[in-house]
């Protein structure tokens, strides 16, 4: 059983200043490092708007969420975003629970989040 | 002798061996204060009893025995022992606060003056009248009494005097000695009261020099020219000043201090020296000692609560100490020792704003509050930079961990209608789970859960503080509601939390007359409640967002309510209890949970908890819990 979270960078075509970011396994205390330092990087290097694929993310504890609620501050200040996608149903149920759905941006695909960007 | 009379026999031993280990103790240096103010106590009252016994019926009966031989070895034995423990205790430095040991002839003049005027009354005019010999010591026992009781010096200067007049009468009866104990009488009132004149007036006056409330007012508002101590990275300053501001706040005072001990050593000499170190609430550390007008103010305040050398040398129940509430209330100050396990750390100190009261009661418990929770946030900042020193994790997490739970309710309030279990289980690592329940008035019962996002040390800081407003604000107003309750304690830690960091919470109130709990969620997991009609159990989101989520332009909290019938359970958790994984990786989740209420729900609020814990513990077999696991159960009965 693999407890680890894997983050993957994606370019998107056509949008320079985009990036899809897609997080599989599980966000707790032992990834945060790791996560904070891969999206700070790619914040750091000009990149304003953050689509990250959750498909596959299983599960998130509170430490990732609070990373997570950062990254999408952070993106804000920054006028950029920081949208999530596809996430699953347990993820959603934290989202939910710590009243956190009206500070995230939620879509339910990919596309669609790229399409808002516009 | 006559060997029937067993009890007086023993009392006799008893008279004699009594002191003597005390006595060891004090010559040895180990010993408490109180101790030889008791013993004296014991010998005085023994030496009264004989006095009293061998006059009941002298020539016949149970006391025949005594012969007035053997009274006057009980008088010399019991004084000689008296004047032994005293010494002792004297020459140790923890009788009475006496911290030197007195002159040679002083201590004649001290201790040598009561047996020297019995002996000289028994071989120079023979039995001395029973009331002669009964009421000097009797008084002299009172003295005793009052010593260890701890009040004001006058009395007992007032009782030594009076015992001496009283020996010095009961000699005078006997005309021919009347020189003598008119002398010996004059010698101990001169002795005492000279005593009040110098320990008292001059320390009085050096009090009421020093703590004018215009320098009291200087200290306090003096924030210039830091000069910061070596190791000021160990004092958790912020903390202290959030402490301090909360302090201020509920109080709605104007001013208010931090002062602490520094110990540290000074090479030339190689003792301990202590300074004060005085962060003020502006954040700033200063060292006050090199500043004399502030340093003067700030060492007289300790000696006022009792927290220095000097307040030592006064001795308890001091004319200072008694002066000291009077200067406190002239100047305007509430002060409270900062005190852990024995050791003087320092003292808090607030001054109300002008025109306002001197303190009400509920004030002066706030500052008590404060003063414990300096405790805490210095023992706890101790601790972590202790660890980081050598870090050994595991200890560290250990320790800070077992000061966690020495901040969560020890017992379960009583509250009417209402039966209360709660229990944490921390995991290896510090968690960041809190619970609280704090008994209204009324009958009502505030009960918080929450669970702050990250875990380690500075999780555990969090759930400090968050327990610190808390109480300040329940301290301060015990009719607030949940949703203020939450709303401030937003606006309150919000600025205390790192960006990463938020925290969910749950504030309920139980009205036991009513029936009814009142809540306002932070977005913590959900209220789950049993009711006993339907027998079925609901899911309760509790709402909100969680406090740190929102990082300013706070809004009011909303508030809901929930009546409970008798056999309604409510049970709160953490989800540390839900997110527990077994081997394969799968979460208990909060189906189990519910299955698990369902199952035990007939076993009572206690049994409950237990049960259930242990159910997960199955579940979770060999794998080591990653997070801290909270239950709090409510049953209504």
């Amino acid at each position: 059983m693999n407890h680890a979270l894997d983050l993957q960078v994606l370019p998107v075509p056509g949008r320079a200043d985009t990036r899809v970011l897609k997080l599989s396994g599980e966000f707790d205390a032992t990834s945060v490092e790791r996560a904070l330092e891969e999206v700070t990087a790619l914040l750091d290097a000009g990149v304003r708007h953050l689509v990250v694929d959750c498909e596959e993310l299983r599960y998130v504890n509170s430490t990732g969420l609070g990373v997570i609620l950062h990254f999408s501050r952070v993106a804000r200040e920054r006028g950029g975003s920081f949208l999530l996608c596809k996430v699953s149903e347990p993820v959603y149920e934290i989202i939910e629970i710590i009243g956190a759905t009206t500070l995230l941006e939620l879509h339910d695909t990919v596309q669609e989040a790229i399409q808002s960007l516009a | 002798m006559n060997p029937s009379f067993d009890l007086l026999e023993t009392i006799n031993l008893v008279l004699w061996l009594l002191p003597l280990p005390f006595l060891g103790l004090a010559l040895s240096g180990r010993g408490r204060s109180w101790w030889p103010g008791w013993v004296q106590v014991g010998t005085l009252s023994l030496l009264v009893f004989l006095e009293v016994a061998s006059q009941i019926g002298p020539a016949s009966g149970a006391f025949a025995w005594i012969s007035d031989r053997e009274r006057l070895w009980n008088f010399l034995g019991g004084a000689a022992l008296q004047v032994a423990v005293s010494e002792g205790s004297a020459w140790s430095g923890w009788g009475y606060g006496q911290k030197k040991v007195l002159a040679p002839l002083r201590r004649v003049l001290a201790f040598g003056f009561f047996p020297a005027a019995a002996v000289a009354a028994f071989l120079w005019t023979g039995p001395l009248h029973p009331i002669a010999r009964v009421v000097p010591w009797s008084i002299l026992l009172l003295f005793e009494v009052v010593a260890v009781a701890n009040a004001p010096a006058q009395w007992l200067r007032g009782l030594r005097i009076a015992s001496a007049a009283a020996l010095g009468f009961s000699l005078y009866t006997k005309a021919a000695w009347l020189p003598f104990s008119m002398l010996a009488a004059v010698l101990t009132a001169t002795q005492a009261l000279s005593k009040i004149r110098r320990d008292g007036t001059r320390r009085v006056q050096r009090a009421r020099e020093a703590l004018q409330p215009k320098a009291i007012q200087e200290l306090l508002a003096s924030t210039t020219g830091p000069r910061l101590a070596k190791d000021e990275d160990s004092l958790p300053l912020e903390r202290l000043d959030a402490l301090l501001s909360f302090a201020m706040q509920s109080t709605g005072t104007s001013g208010g201090a931090i002062f602490l001990y520094q110990e540290e050593i000074v090479p030339e000499v190689g003792t301990l020296s202590r300074r004060l170190l005085c962060p003020l609430a502006k954040g700033q550390l200063k060292e006050i000692a090199n500043d004399p007008a502030s340093s003067q103010a700030a060492q007289v305040l300790m000696a006022l609560v009792g927290e220095s050398d000097q307040a030592r040398d006064i001795g308890p129940g001091g004319m200072v100490q008694s002066y000291a509430l009077h200067v406190l209330r002239a100047a305007r100050l509430a002060v409270a020792p900062i005190r852990s396990r024995g050791k003087s750390l320092g003292i808090v100190v607030l001054s109300p704003s002008d025109g306002r009261d001197p303190f009400p009661v509920g004030d002066l418990h706030v500052l008590d509050f404060l003063a414990q929770q300096t405790v805490f946030s210095l023992n706890y900042e101790a601790v972590y930079h202790r660890l980081q020193e050598d870090s050994r994790l595991s200890r560290e997490f250990e320790i800070a961990s077992r000061i966690q739970r020495s901040l969560l309710p020890r017992t379960m309030p009583v509250v009417p209608n209402l039966a209360v279990s709660a229990r944490v289980l921390p995991a290896r690592e510090v968690g960041g789970d809190y619970y609280d329940l704090l008994p209204l008035p009324d009958d009502r019962m505030v009960a918080v859960i929450g669970d702050v996002s990250g875990k380690g040390l500075p999780a555990g800081m969090i759930m400090l503080i968050v327990r610190t407003t808390l109480h300040l604000m329940i301290d301060a107003d015990p009719q607030t509601n949940p949703a203020r309750l939450v709303q401030a304690l937003e606006e309150r830690l919000t600025p205390q939390l790192d960006a990463f960091t938020f925290m969910t919470f749950l504030a309920l109130r139980w009205s036991g007359r009513d029936r009814v709990i009142t809540w306002s969620g932070a977005g913590h997991e959900h209220i789950l409640w049993r009711s006993g009609q339907e027998g079925r159990i609901h899911r309760i989101r509790t709402g909100g967002l969680a406090l740190g989520l929102q990082r300013e332009n706070f809004s009011p909290r909303e508030e809901h309510k929930l009546f409970l019938s008798p056999g309604d359970l409510v049970v709160l958790y953490t989800d540390g209890v839900t997110d527990c994984r077994d081997a394969s990786g799968t979460a208990w989740g909060l189906d189990h949970l519910e299955e698990a209420v369902e199952r035990h729900h007939g076993l009572g609020a206690e049994s409950m908890v237990e049960s259930i814990l242990s159910d997960l513990d199955k579940f979770r077999g060999q794998v080591p819990p990653t997070d801290d696991r909270t239950l709090v159960v409510f049953q209504a009965t």
